[in-house]
């Protein structure tokens, strides 16, 4: 699974079903041969393990893993064209209506990328130091969106039985179609991530990385029982938490120390795409109709903000 | 609560959840958790109307509608228990709804509305992994930077959001609780403590 942050500026989405075949596996037959999306490290981000399940480490913790070409929003410029062509129509929309929707609303469709703190726990030394067990902060503070008088919001979001803005443009995007490609492909990654997590291979990855845990003095069977370990910042699971403190800072530390050591997130990649290309050839055909969904979305925004589909 | 009661209880719901999820390896992680909204201080609770539809069953309220069992208090509607699952997710057991029904009631959230931003949670008889490929019950729980915590759906990407609360739009409605698009760590209202 990989996080938000390698949603980049840079467009780099290429749409080429040569290209995507490569990617899927050249070579073989069972894989989907429509196209799928290139995902490559973002900026200043470096690969620091890769192998032949297709699997990629990135120096920022984060992994390239086979699914993601079946997701169109890991690339950071799909994700900005949908959400600019659905801005544009809802504006539209509105002031059709006579109303004005100011900035920091709408063209919120796109799903957010599940962080790898929820799936292999911390995974750098930089995000231990300053994070410990927390997830980043997004690049630029969130304002919440602007109060707006109860018709605009109205006429926005809609009401039952009646249509908004919002649902309209998602509508014309037929994001419904992004929304089960997406829904799909995280119902893959989660069946890879259960039997990755029963791996023997990673199942020793996680014994070793326990047991040099326990020479730093922390007992924990594994990588995701310490990010949950909320004693580490003072409070419990559903109390009031801390700001981060030395505590829970050591800890992260020492996590990533260990998982470095023993190379727990390398096998953690290597088993995670070694699965994810089982379940990729055992489901080509759903795979394919997956992309031909995201294709049509991508086609349609394109078309909206008269810019060639990246 | 006491203790003593509190782990026969949990015992109790332990039996019940592991022939449900069958997940029996994972019960270090697994406890009682109880999720507060930051924004409007109210916690999630189930309504104790599972499968009624997902108009009904999820709200935030003050929480303290107690279940009563041998003239003691066993769980008030705001009490979950958190399973930890094969594949790293949540997820959250209404133990309100366990005790009060005996139905075995946990959080469930589905798309946006067609094309919108939003969809609806609820509560919704537990579905075995097995039989639930799709993770529609299943949470990434994890700690924003400031330390506040998001339930993630698995399934959607959507956040669980606390709206409006209970004087929004009614006590029983969908909008009380819903899952919604991120809207980054400024929206409290996707926020629990």
């Amino acid at each position: 699974m990989n996080p938000a942050r390698r949603h980049r500026p840079e467009l780099i989405s290429l749409l080429i079903v040569c290209a995507a075949v490569c990617l899927a596996g050249c070579g073989t037959p069972s894989r989907p041969s429509a196209a799928a999306f290139d995902i490559r490290p973002a900026s200043g981000v470096t690969v620091t393990f890769h192998d032949v399940n297709g699997a990629e480490m990135l120096s920022d913790g984060t992994m390239i893993l086979p699914l993601d070409h079946y997701d169109a929003y890991m690339v950071g410029a799909n994700e900005a064209l949908v959400f600019k062509a659905a801005t544009m129509l809802e504006q539209a929309c509105m002031r059709a209506k006579g109303l004005t929707l100011p900035n920091g609303w709408g063209g919120r469709y796109l799903p957010t990328e599940t962080p790898p703190l929820a799936i292999y726990g911390v995974a750098t030394l930089t995000d231990a130091a300053t994070l410990g067990y927390r997830v980043p902060a997004p690049p630029s503070p969130d304002a919440p969106a602007p109060a707006v008088p109860t018709n605009v919001s109205t006429a926005f979001d809609g009401q039952p039985g009646k249509p908004g803005c919002a649902e309209k443009a998602g509508t014309a995007l037929s994001v419904s179609e992004s929304i089960d490609a997406y829904g799909y492909v995280q119902g893959l990654r989660s069946r890879a991530l259960s039997a990755v997590y029963s791996d023997q291979r990673v199942s020793a990855a996680t014994a070793a990385w326990s047991a040099c845990m326990k020479a730093h003095g922390y007992s924990y069977p594994d990588p995701l029982t310490a990010a949950n370990d909320t004693t580490l910042s003072g409070g419990v699971k559903g109390g009031l938490v801390r700001p981060l403190g030395p505590k829970e800072k050591a800890a992260a530390i020492a996590d990533v120390s260990c998982k470095h050591s023993v190379g727990y997130l390398d096998t953690f990649a290597s088993v995670s795409a070694d699965y994810q290309n089982q379940l990729i050839a055992k489901n080509s055909k759903k795979l394919a109709q997956c992309l031909t969904e995201w294709h049509d979305v991508l086609s349609k925004a394109a078309a909206i903000v008269h810019v060639p589909e990246p | 609560m006491s203790l003593k009661r509190h782990h026969r209880v949990a015992a109790a719901l332990a039996v019940a959840a592991i022939a449900v999820f069958g997940m029996a390896g994972t019960a270090r992680a697994d406890g009682p958790v109880t999720w507060t909204n930051y924004a409007t201080t109210w916690g999630l609770q189930s309504g104790g109307l599972i499968d009624q539809g997902a108009s009904n069953s999820l709200y935030t309220g003050a929480g303290f509608v107690c279940m009563t069992i041998n003239f003691q208090c066993a769980h008030h509607s705001t009490d979950w228990y958190d399973y930890r699952q094969s594949d790293g997710s949540w997820v959250e057991f209404s133990e309100y709804d366990y005790f009060k029904y005996n139905e075995n009631g946990c959080l469930d959230g589905n798309n946006a509305y067609g094309g919108g931003t939003y969809g609806a949670a609820y509560t919704h008889s537990c579905i075995a992994s097995d039989n639930n490929p799709d993770q529609w019950q299943h949470w990434y729980e994890y700690r924003d930077s400031n330390g506040r915590w998001y339930l993630q759906n698995v399934h959607t990407g959507l956040f669980l959001d606390g709206g409006n609360g209970p004087n929004g739009n009614g006590q029983f409605s969908s909008i009380n609780v819903y899952v919604n698009s991120n809207y980054g760590n400024g929206d409290l209202y996707q926020r629990w403590s």
